[in-house]
């Protein structure tokens, strides 16, 4: 067996082996090795295969990051274009492994991402993708309606 | 998978990166992230990133609008203003004779705190704008006891808040005693100076007058009156100085006046908007000294 190669194993008995510099982008494994670095398998409980190979993916592709600025913008569209494969379910799921596994890069890159879509949504649609029941009364709903009027949004807005 | 299932530091950390101008229908789609967030980790997390975007050209302001306290962005290009969010409510549906205490609002613990004071004064809010001088801010004030009906009673007096001190210093009078329909505007000259303005609304609609302090200390202050204009009918009402933004039924009136003072000259710029209509009337006036 490699030195360096680590195989991490995900909850439902997935098994990935990938080289160490890779697997210690998982703060959780990075903890692991220091403490004890003879270890070359990892049980990760909280994941699942399908999630643990999409940090693995991302893990991959930041392993040595760059500072140049071209090696930056290539980085960030490789993000772009690797968030537009997920849906939102996926992506809280991806967000919850990223934050049990401790990687900080994924963790940011995809909060942010949810974030951005929120932004258009209105609050049906917020309901309707995150699973949230709307639990206001109408009166209730009024208030906070009254509550977070923009100052300048209505009609009486000056057009200059 | 839904979003409420997450930890709470995860859900803080994803709804803290949508800005705040957008932040009306997170808060509209459950009591849950309504509470969240207004909650003080949640604020504490959203104003950093906030703070973190402020752009070029931007100034933060706060203001008070409606009984709802206000964090506006203005964006000084041109009269481009492109203002957005809300940011805590404050007074809210309260009467307004109701109010019986001071808060102030740090930033930094994004908390509010009850000022320790039992004033026999009282704050005089509506187009009284406060003003900053010499490490004191002043506020137009009048005494509790001289309360009309539950309105506040004669403008005859102006309080300081030291802010590094967190305390209110004595009542100081002022030359005049303006009645409830009078405006009195606080401003201040050279950076040295208070100026008060006070336009007779209940004698004459177009005449004001202009004081300012020969004297300012925390115990003692002295008045000069520096000139009185009877403005008809080239200047309508003025019912308030710099900056001051008033709401009317369905338009903006913007009123300000700003005093420039050039050697011993000395000019004042009256500029009114009111809906697409432009006023402006420069006029000088007399030296101060």
């Amino acid at each position: 067996m490699s030195s360096n190669k680590i195989v991490l194993t995900s909850s439902d008995g997935e098994s990935f082996e990938v080289e160490e510099v890779v697997a210690r982008k998982l703060q959780i494994v990075g903890h692991m090795l220091e403490d004890d670095c003879v270890i070359n398998e990892i049980p990760l409980q909280n994941v699942t295969g399908d999630i643990l190979s999409m940090v693995i993916e991302y893990c991959k592709t930041h392993v040595d990051e760059e500072e140049s600025e071209e090696a930056q913008t290539k980085l960030k569209t490789w993000d772009e274009e690797f968030m537009k494969k997920f849906d939102i379910k996926t992506l809280l799921q991806i967000i919850l492994a990223a934050n049990y596994l401790n990687v900080k890069g994924l963790l940011d890159l995809v909060s942010q991402t949810i974030a951005d879509t929120i932004k258009d949504y209105t609050p049906e649609q917020i309901r309707e993708v995150f699973g949230v029941e709307n639990d206001y009364t109408e009166e209730e709903e009024a208030e906070v309606r009254k509550e977070n009027a923009w100052a300048f949004d209505e009609a009486d807005t000056p057009k200059p | 998978m839904a979003i409420l299932n997450l930890p709470r530091d995860l859900i803080e950390e994803i709804v803290s990166r949508v800005p705040l101008k957008y932040m009306r229908a997170v808060r509209l789609t459950c009591k849950t992230l309504n509470a969240l967030s207004q909650s003080s980790s949640f604020m504490k997390l959203h104003i950093g990133k906030e703070a973190a975007a402020i752009k070029e050209g931007e100034t933060r302001m706060i203001m008070l609008m409606d009984c709802n306290l206000y964090l506006i962005s203005v964006f000084f290009k041109g009269v481009d203003i492109d203002p957005y969010t809300e940011h805590k409510d404050y007074f809210c549906g309260i009467p307004e004779r109701q109010i019986l205490c001071y808060e102030i609002y740090d930033f930094d613990s994004v908390l509010w705190t009850t000022l320790d004071v039992t004033p026999h004064w009282r704050i005089v809010p509506f187009g009284n704008r406060s003003v900053f001088l010499e490490g004191n801010t002043y506020y137009c004030a009048s005494e509790r006891n001289s309360e009309v009906d539950g309105h506040h009673g004669h403008k005859d007096h102006i309080i300081c808040f030291d802010y590094t001190k967190e305390r209110f210093g004595p009542l100081l009078p002022l030359p005049f005693s303006a009645g409830y329909d009078d405006y009195v505007t606080l401003s201040c000259v050279r950076e040295e100076k208070l100026a008060a303005l006070l336009t007779h609304n209940e004698v004459n609609l177009y005449e004001f007058d202009i004081w300012i302090t020969t004297k300012i200390d925390a115990e003692k202050i002295s008045w000069n009156k520096f000139l009185t204009v009877d403005s008809q009918p080239d200047i309508p009402n003025i019912c308030g100085v710099s900056s001051l933004m008033r709401r009317r039924k369905s338009s903006w009136v913007y009123e300000n006046l700003t005093a420039e003072i050039v050697g011993h000259m000395c000019a004042f710029m009256i500029q009114v908007q009111c809906k697409s209509n432009l006023l402006q009337e420069t006029r000088s006036v007399p030296s101060i000294r």
